[in-house]
């Protein structure tokens, strides 16, 4: 976890880019006059980017005046390699769903789920617990189960790519 | 190491799905190296082969979506495989029209829509229309597209409505949905009588009644349909339907051009396919939304029961049908731009 | 009217009918259950299968499906931190915790309780006083709505756990996500970079399941190894259910005000399940003694958004029956369902078919009582879920998400939408920044926007409506007052925690 502080500089400076990009499309919106009597399309994206502005900067503001009292604590959470490990973990299984998505409708939705429980099962399983035989088997009945109780029971067209 | 009991369950459990996975899908009709734009000669021939997907640019619930779901359920018996609503709403309705337009033209996947797929052109919102499709058919009409007013108002019929509104300019709210099939019904009334109304966007069907129920708009453009328990009530009336003549399904509403105001505004609800589409595929469907339509009687008491009248124009007639109608949208947005102006 | 109620009740007690109500909630129960799967899905499926049915069997099955289709939402939302459907958002607060602390059984019979009677209540609200206070909705014009929207806004202030400052941030990116995809009124495209899959803007429920369900996953894989033990052992202390008569006495206002507000927010169209549960879980956090409890597993959180998400079906069947009005996507397919077997929706509906509309009535009574039973039966099974290894449950939960965020709108596009709010509410939880906040104004910017449009327009250009109409006046003082008291909590808090 980031301490107060980071958060709090990481928070502010992430919503300062966002409200000035956020502004900055807003205020070159184009749209018809006589539709927009009082305010238009683009008063509410303005309204929050400059309430974003704002606040990140005194969130900003705020962060340092907490450098004294915290420095201590953040230094204290740092557990460098676990850390890693676990981000990399999270970006595999990121990662694995987009793969996921991308491939559904070339490969259809039984391929691509069968193999997608697979891969994840395994990821999150621990060393002793993965046991191949027992996911793929496992996994195709869950990915055929769900595609026809989904497409033939309640009508939903998931894609069936190759197989079609 | 595992228990042999779990590894059997396992190996069973494998072999089962692989089994279902065989005997349920048609691998028999490879589909890997086939392009968009061809369908081979065989799927032309066995067309329909699997369930067809009735794609509604509109979300569920409301005219467009109970239309499909019943015509799709007789095309469907017709045609002798299942039919499936799906609903891919927004942009109104630009965003479902859109995945029929890069949908695979195998004739398994299909548009249903109205007027909306031309105004969205016309206003903007998207950049194709109807000829950007292979039309296969007209099924449906709704002609009770009317102007409600509160039973109470100082005038009852469409001429005295224009009256009104041509002596007290910019005094009556008209309640529609800005960039709508409403909104140019709006505008085709002011054209013809020199009327002028105050433009309110209210929303769809149901918040036009709660607004005019409320007193916060003076006239509704709306489908008589579901209005008709109001006026039975006493507390609506309409001036008048938008169409050529009364109909007995809308209660002998006269009608505006009987009343000698000559707008027209018919809503029209179609199927259409993928521009590649083979002609004998539409074809194949067209015929059998005709057979419903023109001779299925439990369809035509459904069909009535929406306030909708079933009537059957083939591809060729409803493009036509389409035309004529894209012609007449595009003429009264001219004469609002030159208002502008 | 007794003769009628008894009379509806007649024609709803046979075989036939009892089981079409069964079959009903319990497919609702399932789709409720399956984060992305909502009530709306399961209606749309199963009107054409009504064609063949009698009218009032017909719509049995359709309010027993809506029925079932709020009330399984919970399900998943206390045993894995997702919301099923919109309506059971609020659950995961304190529904989780309650979970975790070995209190599953605990949490679901109060669950159960509670959703049995705000559905009760709210029928006999139904009943009883519709005429009224569908005439009362009427009145509602874009400067009441804009008002009350404010109002529900407001209830960031009491989400944004220990920073305001996070809070409101986390409400204004709510606010930019809302905006995209194309405006109300011009239908100008804001945005979407050229990009046409935008046009319709985000959906919530991929943008919901996104940032509850995925994030969740993301989290796990995180933790992988020291939640793998956790989970066994919570498993093991859920088999005592016992709930004494008093724990469920005490929370007797906590449910009438829960109830009150789910119904109210049900009546007004746009708001309902999704906002009313929200709102509950705020006002009962506001109006606590120990608000710091909240969060961490308060009874007292579980029942006030399971009350309210089940009370406002109830009030989204006050306008739908007394005076035709859909609400939403539901309400809008009862209509359908209704208009098939030749009874018009309107103001007239009670006199013309008035034996069909008592027997309604005596269905959704079943139906609320099938609902609980059901509950009771499968709680244990339900349960055993948390007995499936994690590393097997979790990823095809990702894929129930998948199809589910697929079968909003039959595009693969939302799923793309739903993994990417995903990987937002990751860096939110890890930036310390609520989710909470970031839901409520993306549900509620269009509406506050539409309104705050659509009312200038009426008033043409001109303000001042939005003050002196009365209904709105009250509640944007409300919401003043609110903000104003929920500040100055806020810097006591923080002067306290800067004394230690």
């Amino acid at each position: 976890m980031l301490s107060e502080r980071r958060s709090n500089v990481v928070t502010g400076l992430s919503f300062l880019v966002l409200a000035v990009g956020v502004f900055f499309l807003s205020i070159n919106m184009n749209t018809l006059s006589i539709l927009s009597i009082g305010v238009s399309s683009s008063f509410f994206p303005i309204v929050a980017s400059v309430i974003m502005f704002l606040i990140s900067i005194v969130l900003l503001y705020l962060a340092r005046k907490q450098v004294g009292n915290e420095e201590v604590a953040s230094t204290k959470e740092h557990d460098e390699g676990n850390v890693k490990s676990k981000q990399v973990n999270v970006g595999i299984t990121f990662v694995l769903i987009l793969l996921y998505l991308l491939f559904l409708p070339i490969i259809g939705f039984i391929l691509a789920t069968t193999l997608y429980l697979v891969v994840q099962s395994y990821l999150l399983a621990t060393k002793e617990k993965r046991n191949l035989l027992m996911f793929s088997s496992l996994s195709l009945t869950a990915s055929v189960v769900i595609y026809h109780v989904f497409r033939s029971g309640f009508d939903l067209m998931l894609p069936v790519g190759i197989l079609g | 190491m595992m228990k042999t009991s779990v590894k059997w369950t396992c190996i069973t459990l494998l072999v089962a799905s692989i089994l279902m996975i065989v005997f349920t899908t048609n691998i028999a009709t490879p589909t890997f190296g086939e392009s968009q734009a061809t369908v081979s000669e065989a799927s032309v021939e066995s067309y329909p082969n699997q369930t067809i997907e009735v794609v509604v640019p509109a979300g569920a619930g409301g005219d467009t979506d109970l239309g499909a779901r019943l015509l799709s359920q007789f095309v469907g018996e017709e045609l002798g495989v299942n039919m499936v609503v799906s609903n891919i709403a927004g942009a109104g309705g630009s965003v479902g029209s859109r995945e029929i337009l890069d949908a695979r033209p195998d004739g398994h996947q299909v548009l249903f829509f109205h007027n909306n797929l031309l105004i969205n052109k016309l206003f903007g919102v998207s950049d194709f229309d109807h000829r950007d499709y292979k039309i296969a058919a007209i099924s449906t009409f709704d002609m009770g597209d009317t102007f409600i007013i509160n039973a109470d108002a100082p005038y009852q019929d469409a001429v005295e409505l224009a009256d009104y509104a041509v002596e007290n300019p910019d005094e009556l709210y008209f309640g529609t949905e800005v960039g709508g099939y409403t909104h140019l019904q709006m505008m085709a009334f002011e054209r013809e009588t020199g009327a002028s109304f105050r433009l309110i966007d209210v929303g769809g069907a149901s918040d036009k009644i709660v607004a005019l129920l409320g007193d916060q708009v003076d006239v509704i453009p709306i489908a008589y349909g579901v209005t008709t328990d109001y006026i039975a009530n006493g507390d609506f009336s309409s001036v008048g339907v938008l169409a050529e003549e009364s109909r007995e399904l809308y209660d002998n509403t006269p009608s505006m051009v009987e009343q000698g105001i000559d707008i027209e505004f018919e809503k029209f609800f179609f199927f259409a396919f993928p521009k590649e589409t083979p002609d004998e595929i539409v074809e194949t469907f067209s015929q059998a939304v005709k057979e419903v339509v023109e001779n299925n009687e439990e369809y035509q008491s459904r069909a009535e029961s929406y306030y909708t009248i079933p009537e059957y124009l083939d591809g060729e007639e409803a493009f036509e049908h389409m035309e004529g109608v894209r012609e007449y949208y595009t003429e009264l947005i001219q004469t609002l731009e030159e208002d502008e102006s | 009217m007794v003769d009628l109620f008894l009379n509806g009740f007649v024609s709803v007690l046979n075989l036939e009918t009892l089981l079409i109500i069964l079959i009903g909630v319990a497919l609702g129960l399932v789709f409720g259950a399956i984060p992305g799967l909502t009530a709306v899905m399961a209606i749309a499926i199963c009107l054409p299968i009504t064609f063949g049915m009698e009218p009032l069997n017909g719509m049995a099955l359709l309010l027993g499906l809506y029925i079932g289709g709020v009330s399984g939402g919970f399900i998943p939302a206390m045993l894995l931190n997702i919301p099923g459907t919109p309506s059971s958002i609020a659950t995961t607060f304190d529904g989780y915790p309650m979970a975790q602390n070995g209190e599953a059984g605990k949490a679901f019979t109060l669950t159960i309780i509670f959703s049995f009677l705000a559905g009760l209540l709210s029928f006999a609200i139904l009943i009883f006083v519709s005429p009224l206070l569908a005439s009362i909705a009427i009145e509602f014009s874009p400067f009441e709505y804009f008002a009350v929207t404010i109002f529900a806004l407001t209830m960031i202030t009491s989400l944004s756990g220990n920073s305001m400052l996070k809070g409101v941030l986390a409400g204004c990116l709510g606010v930019v996500l809302a905006m995209i995809g194309m405006a109300p009124i011009d239908s100008y495209p804001r945005f979407t970079f050229g990009f046409s899959d935008l046009d319709a803007g985000l959906d919530v429920l991929p943008v919901l399941i996104g940032l509850f369900a995925i994030s969740e996953i993301l989290k796990a894989a995180e933790n992988k190894d020291d939640q793998n033990k956790k989970r066994i052992e919570i498993a093991y202390k859920l088999r005592d259910i016992g709930i004494s008569f008093r724990e469920v006495f005490q929370q007797k206002w906590n449910w009438l005000r829960s109830t009150l507000i789910g119904v109210g927010v049900g009546i007004l169209p746009g708001l309902g399940g999704s906002t009313a549960n929200i709102i509950a879980y705020a006002t009962a956090k506001n109006q606590s003694k120990t608000p710091e409890k909240f969060g961490k597993g308060s009874p007292y959180g579980v029942v006030a958004t399971e009350s309210s998400n089940n009370a406002s079906i109830g009030g989204a069947l006050v306008p739908l029956l007394s005076i035709g009005i859909p609400g939403d996507g539901v309400t809008a397919l009862l209509i359908g369902g209704l208009m098939l077997h030749g009874l018009n929706p309107g103001p007239l509906l009670f006199e013309q078919h008035g034996d069909v509309m008592y027997g309604i009535f005596a269905a959704l009574l079943i139906a609320n009582a099938f609902m609980a039973l059901l509950l009771i039966i499968g709680m244990r099974f339900f349960i055993r879920i948390l007995n499936v290894p994690q590393h097997l449950l979790l990823p095809i939960i990702i894929v129930l998400c998948v199809v589910g965020a697929f079968g909003v709108n039959n595009r693969l596009f939302d799923a793309v939408i739903l993994v990417a709010c995903g990987l937002l509410g990751y860096v939110l939880i890890k930036l310390k920044i609520p989710i909470m906040p970031v839901v409520l104004a993306f549900i509620l910017a269009p509406i506050l926007e539409l309104n705050l449009r659509r009312g200038l327009m009426h008033s043409n250009g001109d303000w001042t409506p939005f003050v002196t109409s009365p209904i709105a006046f009250v509640f944007l003082t409300v919401a003043l007052i609110s903000v104003i008291v929920a500040v100055r909590n806020n810097m006591k808090r923080r002067r306290i925690v800067g004394d230690q």
